[in-house]
């Protein structure tokens, strides 16, 4: 990925190319999707996509402001959290509540017409899903941000527009969390020549 | 070192976010620690699960929804708002500066047009001059002679 044609792109977009500006969204889509649909969870596709076209429109207004001093990407997702967030405050209990009722029931449907390997592994799919929504808005973007889009603490905490430490603390109470609800104290004895490799 | 402290740096560890120093203090601690050992294989098991999750591709045709989405005619900015907002408070504050320096002006010299008369002389004051520069057509100017005018 050509960082500074990008930048050029958004530059251009901030004098009215939309031409720039669609191959842009055409790069970021995914992206930009995928964080909206991590963040909201497995019940709420058509909303990260809803969600996703308000990033990209909030993005073509602030383009003219756009100045080249961080990545593309980092300033789309940057964007984009902004617009997820402030969802996630504005409907947090009906939310709440939507996800934990249609995660799981929607897989276990599907599950009767797939062959038994499929079945358990959307089933498994599911439950991490299901654990991921259940998270605090914060710790679920900087989770989606590592695992989802491979940032680094760096750019996460660019995106958050936090510090490292508060990404790391992000990271491992949400992985904490995970932990307790997905890979529970039942793993039988510690094994010594099993320690991470750090 | 702690045990929670250990655990944050096993949640980094997994990211390859440590540097030399932490990776040793942590694995002095595992060494000494097998809860800690325990808890870092929970966490590697998620991190696996989570890993492993299938993402997702937007809809076909989801690029040219938001393009059509886009407007041609971009709206202002904020910036831009913020500055449309200021420009007219900016018009009205210098016209009230005019205005107070006119007022002070002919409280002054008993003229708004800073001539007054001594001696049958007419005496340049120090406003007159200023005033004589303003263009014509002016907020300034106009608020000026309208002065002018009521004071004859």
């Amino acid at each position: 990925m050509d960082l500074a044609a990008d930048s050029a792109l958004m530059q251009a977009a901030g004098r009215g190319d939309r031409g720039a500006f669609a191959a842009l969204v055409e790069r970021y889509q995914t992206s930009v999707l995928r964080f909206a649909h991590g963040l909201l969870g497995p019940a709420a596709r058509d909303v990260a996509e809803d969600l996703a076209q308000e990033t990209f429109l909030a993005a073509w207004e602030a383009a003219p402001q756009f100045r080249g001093d961080a990545q593309v990407s980092t300033w789309l997702l940057r964007i984009a959290a902004n617009v997820c967030l402030d969802h996630c405050r504005r409907s947090r209990r009906r939310r709440a509540a939507s996800l934990e009722q249609e995660a799981v029931p929607d897989t276990r449907t599907a599950e009767q017409d797939r062959p038994d390997g499929q079945a358990l592994a959307d089933e498994r799919a599911a439950e991490v899903r299901a654990a991921i929504a259940r998270l605090p808005p914060s710790q679920r973007a900087a989770l989606v941000l590592r695992h989802f889009e491979g940032l680094s603490y760096v750019e996460i905490a660019d995106v958050l527009e936090t510090s490292v430490s508060a990404v790391e603390a992000l990271l491992f109470r949400a992985r904490r969390s995970l932990a307790a609800t997905l890979a529970p104290d039942s793993t039988g004895p510690p094994q010594v020549s099993s320690a991470p490799d750090v | 070192m702690r045990c929670s402290q250990a655990r944050r740096l096993l949640s980094a560890s997994l990211d390859g976010e440590l540097d030399a120093r932490r990776q040793t203090r942590l694995r002095d601690h595992l060494g000494l620690c097998a809860e800690c050992r325990r808890f870092g294989e929970r966490l590697r098991a998620c991190h696996a699960r989570l890993q492993a999750l299938p993402l997702p591709e937007p809809s076909s045709g989801f690029a040219a929804r938001v393009m059509s989405a886009i407007p041609i005619v971009r709206r202002p900015g904020r910036r831009a708002s913020w500055l449309s907002i200021l420009r007219p408070a900016r018009v009205a504050a210098a016209l009230l500066a005019m205005i107070c320096g006119a007022m002070a002006a002919r409280s002054m010299n008993g003229t708004p047009t800073g001539q007054a008369t001594a001696g049958g002389s007419s005496v340049e004051q120090p406003y007159a001059r200023w005033f004589a520069a303003l263009p014509e057509d002016s907020p300034a100017a106009r608020y000026v002679a309208l002065l002018g005018a009521v004071e004859e």
